[in-house]
């Protein structure tokens, strides 16, 4: 993942220095439209969900900012913090965040012509929470799976079969299927 | 599973397509700035004088920040809790010195208004809302006469009884600012 590290720093630098609203709102604009869609994505379309997880994820980086390593990108480290926020809140919704057990799904066909945005956008919102969690990170915003196994606890080996899994009940939403 | 690539070329693209939008609501920005100055993890500077004349011309719409869930963006059913629940919408009428408030200040006042909500959510509710430009569209000779007090927001939610939306009503932080409210249930039709 790049997000021009150099300029992050600088401004977290400027931020750290003496609490600078303008070097955060800096920061905010860089980041805040990937934090906004992507917990909105992962809460099946909850604006006031998003809402509050990015203020939440703003919060705590602001808090953490100073201890931050620069060991990942700051836009990892911020999803990071997201994903973490986002557990705690479907676990006090309670609802459970993880996958469904493999056997549950039956494999499903690529999808092999156009689909419309909304199509997709609903496909996804039904699909189970760890399933958009994957498709999210890896298929739309591009980390690798190194990096999702990093963000999302688990090893490499199992963000590749929860890939699979989750592209597979995607597919079977957009071709009609229950999945 | 091989965890290979195996996604078709249509597949990738509308995968990668949805790195465009949605994007934060306006007024997202300056609630989170108002979080962390609340908090002490931020000093404000001087954007405080040109926030303010902005909000004085042209009203920001800082009500939205999450207060209005769903419908526009992204429709989803209502808490199973509320489903065949009586709804009733909650008018908020401005208290006096509202429209004197500085940005900063009116950010604070939304966030609360949003925790509010958020807190009712989390309850089970499925309360949604939004804030109101200061003026309204001209209609000619159709405009309504402009009540004693300004409308300036509403919120709609469902509640098993009158008694119970009266609860939710009175707890509403804008009564504690001075604001009135009307509560009216909605007649379903």
């Amino acid at each position: 993942m790049s997000d021009h590290g150099d300029d992050d720093r600088d401004l977290v630098a400027r931020f750290l220095e003496g609490r600078d609203e303008v070097a955060f709102r800096a920061l905010y604009r860089r980041h805040a439209a990937f934090l906004y869609r992507f917990l909105l994505r992962l809460s099946g379309g909850d604006a006031s969900a998003a809402d509050e997880g990015v203020q939440e994820t703003w919060v705590r980086a602001a808090r953490g900012l100073s201890s931050f390593e620069w060991r990942s990108s700051l836009k990892t480290w911020l999803a990071g913090i997201a994903i973490r926020w986002w557990r705690e809140f479907e676990r006090t919704a309670g609802r459970e965040a993880e996958l469904p057990e493999e056997s549950e799904l039956p494999p499903a066909p690529p999808i092999r012509r156009e689909i419309e945005r909304l199509d997709l956008e609903r496909a996804l919102a039904s699909l189970a929470p760890g399933y958009r969690r994957a498709i999210l990170l890896h298929d739309v915003e591009g980390y690798t799976h190194e990096e999702v196994a990093e963000l999302t606890g688990v090893d490499v080996g199992t963000s590749k079969s929860q890939l699979s899994r989750a592209r597979s009940a995607l597919r079977a939403r957009l071709s009609g299927r229950k999945s | 599973m091989s965890g290979h690539d195996d996604r078709t070329p249509e597949e990738t693209r509308m995968l990668n397509a949805l790195t465009a939008g949605p994007e934060p609501p306006p007024g997202l920005e300056d609630a989170v700035v108002a979080r962390l100055a609340a908090g002490g993890l931020l000093a404000r500077g001087q954007r405080t004088a040109r926030l303010r004349a902005l909000a004085a011309a042209a009203g920001l719409a800082l009500f939205a920040l999450g207060i209005a869930v769903g419908a526009r963006r992204a429709p989803a059913p209502g808490p199973p809790a509320v489903a065949g629940m009586p709804r009733y919408v909650l008018l908020l009428y401005d208290a006096p010195d509202e429209r004197e408030l500085t940005a900063p200040e009116m950010a604070v006042r939304v966030a609360e208004y949003r925790d509010w909500a958020i807190g009712l959510r989390r309850a089970g509710s499925d309360i949604s809302g939004e804030k109101l430009a200061p003026q309204p569209l001209d209609l000619g000779a159709a405009n309504a006469p402009a009540g004693p007090l300004p409308l300036g927001g509403y919120f709609v939610f469902s509640a098993k009884d009158p008694a119970a939306a009266a609860e939710v009503a009175r707890s509403c932080p804008h009564l504690r600012h001075g604001g009135r409210a009307a509560l009216r249930p909605i007649e379903e039709t």
